[in-house]
């Protein structure tokens, strides 16, 4: 079971979307939004993006490329992933797809723009890529044995012709698909 | 009674197993946080609400002919 406490999250829509909002109480209060959208069907399977940002009351819309730090991010991940077993409890034969908005060739070169971490911008490094996969890495790595015995995990790997393959800890991913086992 | 408490232990630990991600303890929500909620709710329910993050998965899963499952 996972230990870190959890927002309560209100079902806000369980039709082709599922919806939830609650809200991040930290430095300031922010209401966040996970989101399960179907986006594919292979061999009698949907695959579900799993989407999570804050919303933005001043334009009305879902931000997910930001960062809010609003200092408690274990319980805000912790949210995210409670709505994991729910999810497969009525869709068992479906997958979830995890990819961060910062996993992208665009962002990277948008980082490169704006940088302010410092990254040598003549070559590849950009040390905001990929960062919000790692936190669900990190999270899978340490739990993996526990995780398996309940979920089929593959990772998605960022070479030149990328590919889904068996997910093994500590090797890098940019995306993460999951389904429930039998 | 051996066989029974055997068969206890077993369902527990196929109970602890199930729960791996849920969280051990939910923190509550305000009367006034349930309010605001719903008032976005009525705004952003059933709209796409990450339309770029799906734009790039439908992009990811284009080429691919079947799962890995």
């Amino acid at each position: 079971m996972n230990n870190v406490p959890a927002y309560k999250t209100q079902l806000i829509s369980n039709q082709s979307k599922i919806q939830y909002l609650f809200e991040s109480k930290g430095n300031i209060r922010i209401i966040k939004a996970i989101e399960y959208a179907p986006f594919k069907k292979q061999n009698g399977k949907i695959i579900y993006n799993l989407g999570f940002g804050d919303y933005d009351v001043a334009n009305r819309t879902m931000l997910d490329d930001i960062n809010s730090n609003n200092g408690d991010t274990r319980k805000v991940f912790s949210t995210v992933l409670n709505t994991v077993p729910l999810f497969f409890k009525t869709h068992k034969d479906d997958a979830i797809w995890v990819q961060g908005s910062d996993s992208s060739k665009r962002f990277k070169n948008d980082c490169k723009k704006i940088c302010k971490k410092g990254c040598d911008t003549n070559t590849d490094v950009c040390k905001n890529f990929n960062r919000r996969i790692k936190i669900y890495r990190y999270y899978i790595n340490k739990n993996f044995i526990d995780l398996i015995k309940e979920y089929v995990i593959f990772g998605y790997t960022n070479g030149k012709t990328p590919t889904f393959v068996q997910y093994v800890p500590e090797n890098e991913y940019i995306g993460i698909l999951v389904f429930k086992k039998k | 009674m051996v066989k029974n408490n055997s068969a206890f232990r077993m369902l527990d630990k196929m109970k602890q197993k199930k729960q791996i991600l849920k969280a051990e303890k939910i923190l509550s929500m305000s009367k006034k946080t349930k309010e605001r909620i719903s008032i976005i709710a009525k705004d952003i329910k059933g709209k796409e609400l990450f339309p770029k993050k799906l734009a790039s998965a439908k992009k990811t899963f284009s080429n691919l002919k079947s799962l890995p499952i």
